[in-house]
């Protein structure tokens, strides 16, 4: 009994040492520091070109035949960052037609007015060209979810000098939400008689963050 | 984002400077490539930056007397390689004349990553990306702030969307100005604030001689309701405020009411004729 007393105020004592020794311990090993982050802001911004409908990123040229229909070439617009207000998005193209690299013939853009791609299967005169219009999901031709004031219009005309905003479903949202992406999908008709070549057009794409979020 | 994706970064979007006639300002702003496993080759241009129409369209083309400020800047780096992962500061010098107007001045570093060309060559759509740090001066003098609140709308009927506030507000000035608006939302008998976004409340800045369309919803709107709503809109010396009782409810639901109120209508003119009927009879 006297044994295990003198155990158990042993062990008391040095409990109470460890104690008492605990918080300067503590103290000692973590003290206290002032840590300062400088978090700066920043937009990031990608565009990558792909075949629309497919999950694999690839070089954007497609081989069509005369007197058919493409609306597989996309490019996916991506902003990112820390950046809160959002950014606006603008398209343009270096000409509005796709140009021939060996022959100089062009594949038009379609009209200002127009609101469709021309039907395929017709001549040159009768009809060609190429638009562009803004979806939600890599996806082509009829199964795409149309974005932006495009209303009535399945397919627009190719913007050149200052370029297109490209708008998010609602209108007047200038800024589109941030990590949002976006696809400009583009469909392209060429004609019967169209002349073989490779047919070319640089598009860029600009994004200017916005001094609005409203 | 994607390793294999050419991903470039600037570190300020927006900044806004003061200057003064005769002053020589630097300043700087960083550039990333954010991509792990490509380099980049870049290009700096410095175009004007404005605005076109009340949806505040990116203009970089166009001149006007807010831009002179391009003719006054040079970078020290206007192209270059940027390494993987690598992150480059651009330095700037802005050359203020003597005769500088007061006022607001804008332009834009566009940051250009250039093409693989070894590729081009077999691109059908070769692509350009661009990132805009956009700068915005203010030239020390007589500047004038003046705002005029065209517009202060607010949605009665709201059928299967959020409560939506809009406005149209006029920078007459000659410098940017920044309009702060603020919504707020009550029950219909009672001052208990539903919501409200004071605490962060939306900020536009305003570039001179334009007018901004602008619009802002309350998103957490349930699907059927009647409430009070304030919209309030506050820059320079100018102020709106503006409230409305507004009705929240699904299409369906609105078309049901009036099918009852119509129903309600036909059976007391219906109930009406049967009682002339019953008289001239009797």
């Amino acid at each position: 009994m006297v044994k295990s007393s003198k155990i158990i105020a042993t062990l008391g004592v040095a409990a109470g040492l460890g104690i008492a020794l605990l918080p300067l311990a503590s103290h000692a090993v973590t003290g206290e520091e002032e840590v300062q982050v400088e978090v700066n802001e920043v937009f990031n911004f990608s565009v990558e070109s792909f075949k629309a409908a497919s999950t694999t990123a690839e070089i954007n040229k497609v081989a069509m035949d005369r007197g058919t229909t493409n609306e597989e070439l996309e490019h996916r617009i991506k902003a990112d960052g820390n950046y809160s207000a959002g950014y606006v998005l603008t398209m343009s193209a270096d000409h509005s037609y796709l140009l021939g690299e060996a022959t100089s013939k062009q594949i038009p853009s379609i009209s200002s007015t127009a609101t469709a791609l021309p039907t395929a299967g017709t001549v040159q005169a009768n009809g060609h060209g190429w638009g562009y219009r803004v979806t939600d999901t890599a996806a082509s031709g009829s199964s795409a979810t149309l974005l932006g004031d495009y209303s009535g219009k399945d397919y627009n005309d190719i913007p050149t000098g200052n370029g297109d905003t490209l708008r998010a479903a609602d209108t007047a949202a200038r800024s589109a939400s941030f990590d949002e992406t976006k696809y400009v999908n583009f469909g392209i008709v060429t004609a019967t008689d169209e002349v073989a070549d490779t047919y070319k057009a640089t598009i860029t794409y600009t994004a200017t963050p916005t001094a609005y979020n409203g | 984002m994607d390793d294999e994706v050419v991903s470039i970064g600037v570190s300020k979007g927006i900044e806004k400077i003061e200057l003064s006639p005769g002053e020589v300002y630097s300043g700087e702003f960083d550039i990333l490539n954010l991509s792990k496993t490509k380099s980049v080759s870049f290009a700096v241009k410095i175009s004007p930056y404005s605005v076109d129409d009340e949806t505040y369209d990116a203009n970089f083309y166009d001149r006007d007397d807010y831009n002179q400020i391009v003719d006054w800047t040079t970078v020290d780096t206007p192209s270059g390689e940027l390494m993987e992962n690598e992150r480059k500061t651009i330095s700037y010098q802005i050359v203020v004349p003597e005769t500088a107007p007061a006022g607001g001045q804008y332009l834009s570093f566009l940051v250009e990553v250039k093409n693989d060309e070894s590729k081009e060559k077999t691109l059908s759509l070769s692509t350009k990306s661009r990132v805009a740090s956009i700068l915005y001066a203010s030239v020390a003098g007589e500047t004038v702030e003046e705002i005029e609140i065209l517009e202060n709308n607010i949605n009665i009927f709201n059928l299967d969307h959020p409560v939506e506030v809009s406005s149209l507000v006029e920078n007459k000035g000659n410098i940017h100005t920044p309009a702060e608006y603020i919504l707020r939302v009550y029950p219909l008998f009672s001052n208990q604030e539903i919501y409200s976004n004071e605490e962060t409340p939306v900020e536009n800045t305003l570039l001179p001689e334009t007018v901004l369309f602008s619009k802002k919803t309350w998103d957490e709107t349930p699907r059927l309701g009647v409430f009070r709503v304030v919209q309030e809109i506050s820059a320079a010396d100018s102020y709106s405020s503006r409230e409305r009782i507004v009705v929240a409810c699904p299409g369906w639901f609105l078309f049901l009411c009036l099918l009852f109120v119509f129903s309600l209508i036909f059976w007391f003119i219906m109930r009406v004729r049967e009682r002339k009927n019953i008289i001239k009879n009797y």
